[in-house]
């Protein structure tokens, strides 16, 4: 039953002669888990908190940064270095006290995804990566539960609903995760903020489709958007990856194996600055495996030595073996698909840094530098 | 992110060269365009996913797309 203070709340939308009260309490009795409060988690959770949906659940290990300003607009400068999932809750109640917001200030993983996924009525995945992907799709059709996919890049989104009723699986779009060369996210592709707002509604609309039976639901068609020519296109898809779906569980459990690869599980190939000796970097042979002209570049003066990850087989010729060789690129995804493949060829000593080249990472470089020319007076 | 790649849009093609190259669909894009070797995507035709060609004379698009890691 709505409250009175809810009825006001809601009073615009349940005059709508499609939804009206009956709908709202659907809204309002709806559990809903989103995974990732970034730039398709913000609008996401904005409006169905907006719309009444009665239980949101954020997951999200992630911390504000400032470059994720532009478009995750839940978030402000004074947010910096703090929790996203927190923040979101924090800015949802104050919108709408009505409803009640569950935390998960953690990544998913085979082993956790199960327990955090199954008590909901709807997911909504909002991450960004293909293994997180994968994983939601595979426990959804486990679980049996519909999962809101939204993915972008630069200046294009896509959108479909999978595992709803008898319709088809993320995994009969694209049936095997891409290699890591062509894995790029938003801090490597680049993103016009407005991309993921857009995209993130489109999401949140389908989640309100699917809780109170209102419209025809995305399932069996993706939604292709490109902002630069404002096109949509319908593209129709039918199931067909059951059997391989159904080969990814072993006695009702995924088979976390099957995820290392696109997990990019290290097995001790993962190192952090942290880690690193920066009083001794002569030690250290630095390989910067992203592609030309990627941001941000590397201070002048470091000796780095610059192999893009498509690169790396033809120019083993430059890697030092008789050094440590610290591999990184945007976001640590690339440098350990490289790491991996040099500890196959036998340089046993490379290490992928993880969470890749960042400001902290750059200033120690600096500082670094700074030293060794007072050193040289 | 395929426009980039290739630098165009969309182009028109020989449809019967296209299809003579291989039963999969995927495998023809490829042989049509050798950057795509190493990519992932899924190509639809006329609007549906499929990796078969189906009848030649019925065939208006196709459409390759690639997934997407962002969000």
């Amino acid at each position: 039953m709505l409250t009175p203070k809810e009825e006001q709340y809601y009073s615009r939308q349940t005059i709508l002669p499609a939804l009206g009260k009956a709908g709202q309490e659907r809204l309002k009795n709806a559990k809903i888990a989103v995974v990732g409060a970034g730039g398709l988690g913000c609008p996401v959770l904005s409006y169905l908190a907006g719309a009444g949906i009665g239980q949101l659940t954020i997951i999200d290990g992630d911390k504000v940064s400032e470059s994720n300003l532009h478009r995750q607009l839940l978030f402000t400068l004074d947010d910096l270095e703090k929790s996203k999932a927190e923040v979101v809750k924090t800015r949802l109640l104050q919108s709408n006290p009505y409803i009640k917001v569950s935390l998960f200030t953690e990544y998913l993983t085979p082993t956790n995804v199960k327990r955090l996924l199954e008590n909901h009525d709807v997911i909504i995945d909002c991450t960004d990566n293909y293994a997180t992907r994968y994983l939601i799709n595979d426990v959804c059709f486990l679980l049996k539960k519909p999962m809101i996919y939204g993915a972008i890049h630069r200046f294009e989104g896509q959108i479909s609903v999978f595992n709803y009723k008898t319709g088809p699986t993320y995994r009969c779009l694209f049936p095997l995760a891409p290699s890591p060369e062509s894995q790029q996210n938003c801090a490597e592709a680049g993103v016009l903020g407005i991309i993921p707002g857009l995209i993130g509604m489109l999401q949140a609309t389908e989640a309100i489709k699917i809780i109170t039976g209102i419209g025809e639901v995305l399932s069996g068609s993706v939604l292709f958007y490109d902002a630069l020519n404002q096109s949509f296109n319908k593209i129709g898809l039918q199931r067909s990856a059951e059997q391989t779906l159904r080969s990814i569980y072993t006695n009702g459990e995924l088979n976390p194996e099957l995820y290392k690869q696109t997990f990019c599980v290290s097995s001790g190939l993962e190192t952090t600055i942290d880690e690193i000796d920066f009083s001794n970097l002569s030690q250290y042979q630095w390989i910067d495996v992203r592609e030309k002209g990627e941001e941000p570049i590397v201070p002048e003066g470091l000796s780095i030595e610059h192999i893009p990850l498509s690169a790396l087989k033809e120019n083993h010729h430059l890697i030092d073996g008789e050094r440590i060789i610290i591999l990184f690129c945007q976001s640590g995804i690339r440098s350990l698909s490289a790491a991996e493949t040099l500890q196959k060829e036998g340089f046993t000593s490379s290490k992928s840094l993880k969470e890749g080249i960042s400001k902290q990472l750059i200033t120690l470089w600096k500082q670094h530098l700074t030293s060794y020319s007072l050193k040289a007076q | 992110m395929i426009a980039e790649k290739l630098g165009k849009e969309n182009e028109e093609i020989q449809l019967s060269e296209l299809m003579s190259f291989s039963n999969e669909v995927n495998t023809s894009i490829v042989r049509l365009n050798p950057l795509l070797k190493g990519m992932t995507f899924t190509v639809a035709i006329n609007d549906k996913v499929s990796n078969n060609w189906g009848n030649e004379q019925d065939i208006r698009t196709i459409a390759v797309l690639p997934p997407f890691a962002g969000g």
